[in-house]
């Protein structure tokens, strides 16, 4: 089974976004799927804040970019994380990220593993597709 | 089966995953969809899934895609 690894290092939900849509996709060719976040992503997968985050863009821009989401049946990130998970993709936190954001591995959400830079490189090294956001 | 979505293409290819991996080989999966990528990505998905990708008509505003599933020619 095809292998993708996907390292996200930002916490906006753009990013967030691609991952889980990239991930989607190879879920449903059946692929195996990890996404690794770090720095200031890794809070992303916290009981506290479960995959909800803003888009980069600021005041009426997000505001217009969010209204046009909401109408184009858009799913917000948070439920597309959700859907990603339930069908198989394994996440990870990085463990030093999270701790310096003031989070420990027990404030992680059910499922999401710790991660460092070895347990990415071993996944990343025999993956077919590696993709760094 | 029938997949009805109005969602754009990532939670609709989780959405087919999931008929796909609920369904028998020989039956036809059918994704009523507003978004016209959808199209293409079943058409690709089909393909690499090694199922047969039956093709699409247009009703109003949708796009109504057929797939037979095919389990035993799965591509590793």
């Amino acid at each position: 089974m095809p292998r993708l690894v996907i390292l996200v290092t930002r916490e906006e939900a753009e990013a967030l976004y691609h991952a889980l849509a990239l991930a989607s996709g190879a879920l449903a060719l059946m692929w195996e799927v990890h996404v690794f976040l770090t720095s200031s992503a890794a809070v992303l997968l916290t009981k506290e804040v479960k995959g909800k985050t803003e888009l980069s863009m600021k005041g009426l821009v997000r505001w217009f970019v969010k209204r046009r989401m909401k109408k184009l049946n858009i799913a917000e990130v948070d439920e597309v994380l959700a859907k990603v998970m339930k069908s198989g993709g394994v996440f990870y936190a990085d463990e030093a990220a999270l701790r310096l954001a003031g989070f420990t591995p027990e404030d992680l959400m059910e499922g999401v593993k710790l991660a460092n830079s070895v347990s990415f490189l071993n996944l990343a090294k025999d993956a077919d597709v590696v993709i760094t956001l | 089966m029938r997949i009805e979505s109005k969602e754009m293409c990532p939670v609709l290819l989780l959405q087919f995953r999931e008929a796909y991996e609920r369904s028998h080989s020989g039956e036809i999966i059918e994704v009523r969809t507003p978004w016209a990528a959808a199209v293409d990505a079943l058409r690709e998905l089909s393909l690499a899934l090694g199922s047969e990708f039956l093709g699409f008509e247009r009703e109003g505003e949708e796009y109504v895609i057929r797939v037979r599933v095919v389990k035993d020619n799965v591509k590793k």
